[in-house]
């Protein structure tokens, strides 16, 4: 008997009983849609953080005090990169095309005459080159300038999000707001960017980082992180030796000791990027096993129940010709049918959430082959396991008992 | 008590097949088959010897109990002797693999039961195909011959029907032409009129008639005189063993309409 046959035998006898199959397939599409959404979501996370990274430019790299994803806090022994520093490093690196100071400090309340907001804003301090390469456009006003970083002028360009908040009807500019108490002039509006994963990019509050430092830097023991762009890519190892031997000597290393700063490019963030979501879409793949054994037994439950229920037809099928094999193989392909259906059904909601990931993000979210593969094998495996047992106590039953039964 | 294999069954009349000149397909000797129920032995035959030539028109008759149907089991390979030898078509049972067995089960033998064994999810064409799954017949020559099967017993316009949407006596002949579908050299039935009204019952037994003047080897269970009456040879079961044996001295040629000629 070929296996179209018994695939067919299989859906009809799938279709016969549809709650016990449903309720089957729903466990096998939960450890299926563990294993690929995880891995489609962070495949579009992954495709997203790259197509960012992207924009950076592939000839910028940052210099800062931490990893770019700390695994064990070895940012905490080292020295915070001051203000000083920066703009020292800055003022005699003469090998970039641009270095850009940045620097964050979380945790602020916004207050506009009695109107006040809850201390969850973020302020960037920084320079004049932190608009365009973080792509923003002034849409009223204008932005820092050189002249307002040495002076460490008070002043203050905010997003669009926070204009509507405070200004409603009228204009921000020459607007006193301030920030944690401290007074600062609305110099600039930016235009709407729209949120990326849910999130808004435009409750940004951007303040030159001589000022940052002066008010909150005391307060917030803030680490200052530059952003340096080479002249070309071919430059770009180059450049960043010279930027790590000026680093060094302005932040007194010894020979041999060990660089007390991070560098980061945007090969080596992807790479660590990717690293984590390797962890994470094995936590995924591992989630999701768990949940197919545990399917896996509900299958075998489920078949045990619909043998012991068709002992009848088992008993017809074996007065008219069925050999044991041929039931082994009915029930058996059953429940690799039944767990293919499940695959499908969880393979089908986890690359709808890649694609919805990705939709949020922007970009077309990639198909997770990879875990596609695995969990279609996976279930192969888990239908002709858990399916073994009831299918050969199927084929077992003695064809007059299996006619008698009731 | 002992049977008279040896006998001719069946005193030919005329225009009927006989079973004279037929080889025999089925001969049992001293077969046995007991039950062990812990503390005692039930013995559903005893010593049970008899001989089925190809084309007889066999009734097995008996009180209930007797063992009717585990004789009937036996012939059909469904069941296996405890002592003694079941010669099918010249080999021995006992001697045959699971799926010699089951093998034939599906080719050489129609079973009819009394109560019917449909499966229940399958409409009657899939019904009768099913033997044909078994028999490794590719799907468009199955649904053909099975439609020839229904049409042969009359349903022709009852295919598409579900058991639960078929008559008894329908369900019946879709049973029977699931029995005929593989074209088998014998047709068993364990009661097949038992579960239907007279008339329905009737029309079965017409339908064996039918097919017995075709060439089939029918053997049907029954406790019923009247439906045994059809029978060329009655044998009589009784404590598990074979009380009678020999030609029936009452048939009744049934008046069948739907019988072709006969050479
Ligand atoms: N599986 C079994 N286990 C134990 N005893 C059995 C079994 N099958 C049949 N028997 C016994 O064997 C004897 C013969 O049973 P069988 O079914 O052959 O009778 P029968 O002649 O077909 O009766 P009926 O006319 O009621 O169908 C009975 O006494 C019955 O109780
Ligand atoms: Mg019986």
């Amino acid at each position: 008997m070929q296996v179209t046959e018994s695939v067919r035998m299989a859906i009809g006898a799938i279709r016969a009983n549809k709650l016990r199959a449903g309720l089957t397939l729903l466990s096998i599409s939960i450890g299926v849609f563990a294993i690929v959404g995880v891995a489609a979501a962070v495949g579009a996370l992954t495709a997203s953080i790259d197509k960012q990274l992207e924009s950076l430019g592939r000839s910028t790299f940052i210099i800062q005090r931490d990893p770019a994803f700390e695994m064990g806090g070895v940012g905490d022994r080292r020295p915070q990169i001051t203000l000083r520093q920066a703009m020292d490093f800055k003022n005699r690196f003469a090998a970039a095309e641009n270095v850009s100071l940045t620097n964050f400090i979380g945790g602020v309340v916004i207050k506009f005459e009695d109107k006040s907001s809850d201390p969850t804003y973020f302020i960037v301090g920084g320079d004049e080159s932190y608009l365009p390469t973080n792509d923003y456009t002034v849409e009223e006003g204008r932005s820092i300038d050189p002249m307002d970083i040495q002076n460490g002028s008070d002043l203050v360009v905010i997003g669009a999000d926070i204009a509507n908040k405070f200004f409603k009807h009228r204009s921000a500019l020459g607007k006193q707001i301030k920030l944690n108490g401290y007074p600062y002039t609305v110099i600039g509006v930016l235009q709407s960017k729209g949120a990326v994963f849910g999130q808004s990019q435009d409750n940004i509050v951007l303040i030159p980082i001589t000022s940052a430092a002066r008010r909150f830097f005391d307060e917030w023991g803030s680490s200052v992180s530059m952003a340096i762009r080479a002249p070309s890519i071919e430059t770009l190892e180059e450049t960043m030796d010279q930027a790590i031997g000026l680093m060094r000597i302005i932040r007194r290393l010894d020979i041999g000791q060990e660089n007390d700063f991070e560098v980061i490019t945007n090969e080596s963030l992807s790479e660590t990027f990717g690293g984590i979501t390797k962890y994470v879409s094995w936590f995924g793949a591992i989630c999701g096993a768990f949940a197919l054994l545990a399917a896996g037994i509900g299958i075998m439950n489920i078949m045990l129940v619909s043998v012991k229920e068709r002992t009848r037809e088992i008993g017809i099928r074996k007065a008219i010709g069925a050999t044991s094999g041929n039931i082994l193989s009915q029930f058996i392909i059953e429940a690799v049918t039944l767990c293919q259906l499940g695959a499908l059904i969880g393979i089908g909601v986890g690359v709808a959430i890649g694609l919805g990931v990705g939709a949020l993000l922007g970009i077309v979210a990639p198909i997770p082959w990879e875990s596609v593969g695995i969990s279609v094998g996976i279930c192969l495996l888990i239908g002709i396991i858990f399916g073994s047992f009831p299918a050969w106590k199927a084929s077992q039953l003695d064809p007059i008992e299996a006619l008698r039964y009731e | 008590m002992t049977p008279t294999p040896t006998l001719e069954p069946n005193s030919p009349l005329h225009s009927e097949p006989t079973s004279t000149g037929g080889e025999a397909i089925i001969e049992i000797r001293h077969v046995a088959r007991r039950y062990d129920m812990g503390a005692e032995t039930i013995h559903a035959l005893r010593d049970v010897s008899l001989t089925i030539r190809r084309n007889e028109y066999v009734a097995i008759m008996g009180p209930s109990g007797s063992g009717k149907s585990t004789l009937m089991n036996i012939i059909g390979c469904l069941d296996t002797p405890s002592g003694g030898d079941y010669y099918f078509e010249g080999e021995l049972v006992s001697k045959m693999s699971d799926n010699e067995l089951a093998q034939i089960r599906n080719q050489q033998i129609g079973f009819v039961f009394q109560t019917f064994n449909l499966l229940a999810r399958n409409d009657a064409v899939k019904n009768v195909e099913l033997p044909l799954v078994y028999a490794g017949v590719s799907r468009q020559d199955r649904h053909q011959r099975a439609v020839e099967a229904l049409r042969q017993v009359g349903l022709e316009d009852r295919m598409t029907h579900k058991p639960n949407e078929l008559s008894g006596g329908q369900r019946q002949r879709v049973a029977i032409a699931r029995a005929l579908v593989t074209r088998p050299s014998i047709i068993l039935a364990d009661e097949p009129t038992g579960n239907l009204d007279t008339a329905t019952g009737v029309d079965i037994m017409r339908l064996f008639e039918d097919l017995w003047r075709k060439g089939n080897t029918i053997i049907l269970v029954t406790h019923e005189e009247d439906v045994a009456r059809n029978a060329a040879r009655i044998i009589r079961v009784r404590d598990g063993k074979i009380e009678s044996d020999g030609p029936n001295p009452n048939r009744i040629q049934m008046n069948t309409p739907t019988a072709p000629t006969t050479p």
